[in-house]
């Protein structure tokens, strides 16, 4: 039995699968368009400051070398979603590579031999439906931690996420169905680190500051970037980010900020272009004299601030290109966990109030 | 003009070599010949006891001696041998006449070294009188045997080249050929030809030659001196032809055998031609009229404007832009201004020069004449001249009496020949020219004046005492008006000597005396030339000749016109024939109306010093030559060409005892001839001892031999089958069929009814004269100065060109050829060598074209791929020649083994001495795997065939046994040219077939994902699994959408673009460098 908010994207996977048949009986090469998913065809949108995916589109047809894997990849992941639709269940990133992964009779071609060629086959039959995956019934895992005085309902149980302990809540993949029912924190921090996450919330700083602490390990998921964006646009709350100072942690600010490359066409559900950059900044190296604590750049850590800086959506902004030349002139990167340097609660007690109060931040 | 003709050339040729010996037999005494035949044919003898008579025998001894270079060194190459000797000579019977040649070929293995081979032709047959000529005599030319025969270098011979007469000395001609030490030439593919009697009726005709033959003296020389005064010197072993009053036969007779008072054959009469008219413009150089204004009046105006309708048309800026008519002739681009194109239609004429340049020469009508003005007076002489008796006369008074310079030509006569004047300036003026008579104390002076006159008569008849010649043309006209030049020319020099009998004609050229002596012959008259050193008056002694002609009543001023008394000179002679035997009358009869007549031998000297190279010539269908002062018949050895055919006959007799049977039917209508033939190896001659008539064996016409040899069977490489193969390969034009040992049957269709194309001649081109030829060019040539010496005997060669190469030389283009030294000859011939020229024509040669050597190459193989070139003609010391290749890949070739190579020279197969061949060594130097071709040891493996072709006139190979060409660098360059092109054309087709190969693990890729995608596709669309795959499926045989569009990597390379030739060689040069 199929739940009517699948009709939309069962639809949109049946039609898919029609245009083939279709080309095939005009006896022309089976084709799907997608559009181009590279910095190429991605633009930063001076006006809503997100990015936004192009034009550009590319055939995947199915009498091609080259093309025929990721082809079969695609439909393969197509009727996966189909499936799951059609049973309402849901299945995990992982799951679905299980679940396409197997190797031809007669032969040794594997449909998928990796995550990322499923994952990468989801991410194009996004763009070729218009529907997210999660709208499909895949889900990425659990991921992160959340605590702050906010309490949510989600597939039925109420949820405290001031009662969540040394843990923490994790954010689910799909936070499309989960109801606020009480947000009483004033604004949110996002950070980088796990690590440095876990030591906050056992300063229970969440609670003297009333603000919701977020933490993932590296980039965020989307469930995290959605939950979010909808905090931020549903009851306004600011959000302040914390990373690294270094390329990684900038992009991790950026994707949250602006959208990521790779996924432009989700901007719009996950970009929180009011996000702010709370740090570690290149001022605050100086100013609380981590200098001592500068982990040497290598190569590669280069060659992405040289990229980065390039970014549309940074290169005319005066601030960021002084962070850059800041950390070149470094020459090295900071991590948020060299605060602890300056003393266990550091952070919490020092840091995080003073930059609040300073409103030393980055739009 | 030479003929570089390029046709078979392997050792014989059977219609080139016909050689009328057996025809003396029928005509005298051929019943005699089958009576001895078949004496002999009753006690033939073992091949052991021949084989024990060998060492006395000297032609089964030089054919022992010589057996390598004969190809019989092995019983497998005999056989072989054997079998190449006949089809060649039957694919040329056929192919000269223009007949699709069809061959049989049967070998029967008797036992196990004796084999019973028997091949059989279609050609037009042989004639009974050819058949011992061309199977039964091992000739021996001086190559192979030792300095047989020949003449002094002083002995004048009457030479045809190139249409054109000479009488030149035997040594400067054959040295302008064979510089220095011995040597033979091969000049059958130039124009030189030389009276020749026929052995069937003792005509004279001219007869193509065949070799020149210069070697050491190594005998005594002898000089004969006959009644009548003639002479001429030979090497004692030279043979001469005596009459034998006895048999009544004419027979060879070796120099030294004779003795005062026997008879020797002489020509009694050479042949005259029937000459009517001339075109003045033949004789006249374009460098003879470039300061006259002479201009060719009666010209067709609508001939005019369709010639230049025929131009192109461009525009030149000088002062302002101009209009001129462009035409593109031999000579370089010649520009005609617009209004100067008006002028002459308007009017109807030309410059002469233009004339000329633009080769209009030919279209010269009885109308057309050349107008020149002396003084304002206009002259017009026209360009047809018939060679009236009178035109005769007039140039005979003109080269006793005349003299020319540059505008006018004068006589000078004595009081008394008052008569002649008259004669003079009537001819003269019927010629258009203007004439003045001055009469002085003793002397008459007559003064032709016309332009052109002086310039052509200069060229005709020599200039000043010492050149003066005959016209060429005299010895071309009949006799009756060759009368008419010699009745003037006595008028003018001869002296009567009635007492002795004697006319007298006195002259200090050298030239004209013996060329006068000739011309007497063409009347059937004999005369002698003596030298003599003339005291002169008072001056420097002087060279004099004196040419002698006796008659028994002559009177100077009606030579020919009372009662013919020279001719008797003759009959005098031939008295002797009457004292002979009466049963031979009709012998006789045949002798006396032939163009011989017998000499008695009056004194014999023996010379034994000087002369240290003697000179013979070979004429190959007759064998014999005119020689000598007043020309005795010589009869030369060197039948040549006929070798290979004959060496088989002998090799089948030496080893089997048997004679070689030969089926000949000339047409349908006639039975087939059986002649059983074996050698006399004693004597080198054929001898049939047998012949009968049968009436099968033969359809319609054609040759049939057969042969029991010693021999070996072997098959694949240098195999009967293999050489057969081959030979259908280069002769698409031919059939061949095959039935060996061990039931072989082979057959081989033509795969097209186009015989090759007999090339035409061309002038020498200048880079492949070497410096003694050109020297001798420069000596014989009618060209008065070295520009149009080089303009007129050479190809490629035009007034521009000549101009660079005397720059470059730094020689006056004015020169007088005939006076050129050494040294400017050799500044000449660098100059020559280092001026860029265009190659030779093409269609000097005859290649058997790309297109036809791949489908006959494919045909044979059943290739899966071949690729062939043509290469443009070019030059190795200035020969032109051509190669072809052509490349085979796959198919029946076997994909393990060595790549096939197979070499041709003139559509002959090179079977063996492959690592001594310019060919080989020209594929080593390719780099096979450049072109995806395995290579070993610097050669290509894997199933891949190479055949390489050159044609040329002269061949170069490296031995006489012709089986390998000579490693010159042009010809080594111009096949790996020629391999390369063809091998970078396989490359492709390799590389696209690799993609073939990748396109179908593509498409079995494909086919592995379309059951799994259908099973998917089937389920998100609702529609039949088994729909998605027949459609899939019917997709995956369109190569069109598997091959193109959506493939990334980019297909086979851009096809070969058209740049000019040059650029390609080199890129394929340096293609191999990049790699």
């Amino acid at each position: 039995m199929t739940e009517e908010k699948n009709v939309e994207p069962k639809k949109k996977l049946e039609g898919l699968g029609k245009k083939l048949v279709k080309d095939i009986e005009e006896k022309k090469n089976p084709s799907m368009e997608i559009q181009v998913r590279s910095l190429s065809n991605v633009s930063f949108d001076q006006k809503s400051k997100m990015l936004s995916l192009g034009s550009a589109t590319s055939n995947r047809y199915f009498f091609n070398v080259s093309h025929i894997r990721k082809f079969v990849q695609t439909i393969e992941v197509a009727g996966t979603a189909k499936e799951l639709m059609e049973s309402n269940k849901h299945i995990s990133l992982r799951q679905a590579f299980y679940k396409m992964k197997r190797t031809i009779p007669n032969t040794n071609i594997d449909i998928v031999e990796e995550q990322s060629e499923s994952d990468s086959a989801l991410e194009d039959l996004e763009l070729i439906t218009g529907c997210s995956r999660e709208q499909m019934h895949i889900n990425a895992k659990k991921a992160g931690s959340i605590a702050g005085n906010v309490i949510i309902e989600d597939s039925g149980d109420v949820i405290d996420w001031s009662k969540m302990g040394s843990g923490g809540w994790s954010v689910p993949s799909n936070v499309e169905e989960i109801k606020f029912k009480k947000v009483d924190a004033k604004f949110i921090i996002y950070m980088e680190k796990d690590t440095m996450w876990t030591r906050i919330n056992e300063d229970k700083y969440w609670k003297k500051a009333n603000c919701i602490i977020v933490a993932s390990q590296g980039q965020s998921t989307r469930g995290i970037r959605r939950l979010l964006q909808r905090l931020h646009l549903e009851y306004g709350l600011p959000i302040y980010v914390l990373v690294d100072a270094d390329p990684w942690g900038a992009y991790i600010y950026s994707v949250l900020k602006f959208g990521s490359i790779s996924l432009a066409h989700t901007s719009e559900t996950m970009a929180i272009p009011g996000a702010r950059f709370l740090g570690l900044s290149a001022e605050d190296i100086e100013k609380y004299d981590l200098k001592r604590h500068i982990i040497k750049f290598k190569d590669v850590d280069k060659a992405r601030i040289k990229q980065i800086r390039n970014y549309d959506w940074f290169k005319n902004n005066k601030d960021w290109q002084r962070q850059f030349d800041l950390w070149e002139k470094f020459g090295g990167k900071v991590e948020l966990d060299a605060l602890v340097a300056k003393g266990v609660s550091f952070i919490s007690e020092k840091y995080l109030p003073e930059k609040l109060k300073n409103k030393e931040w980055l739009e | 003009m030479f003929s570089w003709r390029n046709a078979f050339i392997c050792f014989s040729r059977i219609k080139g070599s016909l050689i009328f010996l057996a025809a003396i037999g029928e005509v005298l005494n051929f019943e005699k010949m089958i009576i001895m035949a078949k004496e002999r044919a009753e006690t033939i003898k073992t091949a052991e006891e021949l084989a024990g008579e060998q060492r006395e025998i000297s032609v089964a001894e030089f054919f022992e001696k010589n057996r390598h270079l004969l190809g019989f060194d092995n019983p497998a190459k005999a056989l072989l041998t054997v079998v190449r000797e006949a089809v060649d000579n039957s694919l040329d019977a056929a192919e000269e006449a223009r007949i699709l040649p069809e061959i049989e070929v049967k070998i029967k293995q008797l036992s196990e070294d004796r084999f019973h081979v028997a091949v059989q032709d279609n050609g037009p047959g042989i004639m009974k009188e050819q058949i011992g000529r061309i199977f039964g005599k091992l000739l021996y030319g001086s190559k192979f045997g030792k300095g047989k025969q020949s003449l002094t270098a002083d002995a004048p011979i009457l030479i045809e080249e190139n249409g054109k007469m000479q009488v030149a000395p035997i040594g400067r001609f054959i040295d302008s050929f064979v510089q220095e030490g011995e040597g033979i030439k091969d000049v059958s593919k130039l124009n030189i030809a030389v009276p020749a009697f026929d052995w069937k009726n003792y005509k004279y005709s001219f007869k193509k030659v065949s070799h020149l033959i210069k070697h050491k003296r190594e005998n005594e020389v002898i000089e004969f001196t006959t009644e009548t005064n003639r002479k001429i010197k030979v090497t004692g072993c030279h043979s001469l032809f005596m009459f034998n009053k006895e048999t009544c036969k004419v027979e060879e007779v070796e120099a030294r055998n004779l003795k005062e008072g026997d008879l020797i054959v002489s020509p009694g009469k050479l042949p005259s031609g029937n000459l009517k008219e001339i075109n003045i413009l033949n004789y006249i150089n374009i460098d003879d009229i470039k300061n006259n204004w002479l201009y060719v009046y009666g010209i067709d105006k609508k001939f005019l404007i369709n010639l230049f309708g025929r131009a192109g048309v461009i525009h030149k800026k000088t002062d302002k832009s101009r209009k001129y008519y462009r035409f593109n002739t031999p000579d370089g681009i010649i520009d005609v201004l617009d209004d100067s194109l008006k002028q002459y239609v308007q009017k109807g004429f030309l410059p002469l020069h233009l004339f000329i340049k633009l080769g209009l020469k030919e279209f010269a009508t009885n109308e057309t004449c050349i107008q020149s003005y002396y003084h304002g007076s206009e002259t017009q002489i026209p360009v047809l001249w018939e060679i009236s008796p009178s035109l005769m006369r007039f140039l005979g008074l003109f080269v006793a009496e005349g003299h020319s310079d540059n505008r006018q030509i004068g006589f000078t006569f004595g009081l008394h020949e008052d008569y002649l004047v008259d004669e003079i300036a009537k001819t003269a003026r019927n010629l258009g020219s203007n004439i003045t008579i001055e009469r002085r104390e003793s002397s008459i002076r007559v003064k032709v004046f016309g332009g052109i006159l002086s310039i052509l008569l200069g060229n005709l008849c020599g200039r000043g005492a010492h050149n003066k010649k005959v016209p060429e043309f005299a010895f071309r006209t009949s006799e009756e008006l060759g009368q008419y030049f010699l009745d003037g020319l006595y008028q003018g020099d001869g002296h009567n000597v009635p007492k002795r009998n004697q006319l007298m004609l006195n002259t200090v050229s050298e030239r004209l005396a013996n060329e006068v002596m000739y011309l007497w012959l063409m009347q059937g008259v004999v005369a002698s030339v003596q030298k003599r050193i003339s005291q002169g008056l008072g001056k420097n002694p002087t060279e004099c000749f004196a040419v002698n002609v006796y008659g028994n009543s002559i009177n100077k001023s009606h030579l020919f016109k009372s009662n013919k008394p020279l001719k008797s000179a003759t009959i005098v002679s031939n008295k002797y024939l009457l004292k002979s035997k009466s049963e031979t009358a009709s012998a006789l009869d045949v002798f006396l109306n032939s163009d011989l007549c017998l000499l008695k031998i009056r004194s014999v000297k023996v010379i034994n010093e000087g002369n240290e190279f003697v000179y013979d010539i070979s004429v190959p269908e007759c064998e014999n030559f005119v020689g000598g002062f007043g020309g005795i018949s010589c009869h030369n050895s060197r039948g040549q060409q006929g070798i290979g055919i004959s060496a088989a006959v002998l090799y089948a007799q030496l080893t089997s005892g048997k004679p070689v049977i030969i089926y000949s039917r000339t047409s349908e209508k006639k039975p087939v001839h059986v002649f059983h033939l074996r050698i006399d190896t004693v004597k080198n001659e054929p001898q049939i001892v047998k012949e009968e008539t049968v009436d099968d064996k033969i359809k319609e016409h054609g040759v049939r031999i057969e042969m029991e040899l010693e021999g070996k069977y072997i098959q694949r490489q240098q195999s009967v089958e293999e050489y057969l193969k081959q030979t259908a390969i280069v002769n698409p034009f031919a059939t061949i069929s095959y039935s060996g040992p061990e039931n072989i049957k082979m057959k081989f269709t033509r795969i097209t009814e186009k015989l090759p194309v007999q090339p035409v001649g061309i002038k020498p081109h200048p880079h492949g004269v070497e410096i003694g030829v050109l020297d001798r060019m420069l000596k014989l040539t009618s060209s008065r100065n070295l520009s149009s010496f080089l303009v007129n005997e050479f190809c490629r060669v035009g007034s521009g060109t000549a101009k660079e190469i005397c720059k470059n030389a730094n020689l006056d283009t004015d020169l007088k050829p005939k006076e050129m030294e050494h040294e400017q000859i050799e500044k000449l011939w660098k100059a020559i060598q280092a001026t860029p020229l265009m190659k030779p024509p093409l269609d000097c040669l005859s290649p058997i074209t790309a297109p036809l050597l791949e489908s006959s190459l494919k045909k044979e193989f059943k290739l899966e791929f071949v690729a062939s070139v043509t290469r443009p003609a070019t030059v190795y010391r200035g020969n032109p020649f051509q190669i072809e290749c052509c490349i085979g890949y796959g198919g029946e070739l076997k994909p393990d083994a060595p790549g096939k190579i197979m070499r041709f020279a003139n559509r002959v197969p090179l079977m063996y001495q492959a690592s001594a061949c310019a060919m080989t060594k020209a594929l080593s130097k390719v780099d096979w795997r450049h072109y995806k071709i395995d290579q070993q040891g610097g050669m290509p493996q894997g199933p891949i065939v190479v055949l390489v072709h050159i044609c040329s006139a002269w061949v170069p190979y490296t031995s006489e046994g012709k089986e390998a060409i000579a490693s010159y660098p042009d010809i080594i360059k111009e096949v790996k040219l020629a391999v390369q092109e063809c091998a970078r054309k396989l490359g492709y087709y390799l590389s696209g077939r690799r993609r073939l190969l990748e396109q179908k693990e593509r498409q079995n890729l494909f086919e592995k994902y379309i059951p799994e995608a259908a099973v998917t596709l089937s389920y998100l669309s609702g529609a039949s699994k088994e729909k998605i795959i027949t459609g899939l499926q019917a997709m995956l045989k369109k190569v069109d959408i598997i091959a193109t569009d959506s493939f990334a990597d980019n297909g086979g390379k851009p096809e070969e673009s058209k740049k000019d030739k040059k650029k390609k060689d080199e890129e394929i040069e340096e293609e191999e460098k990049e790699e």
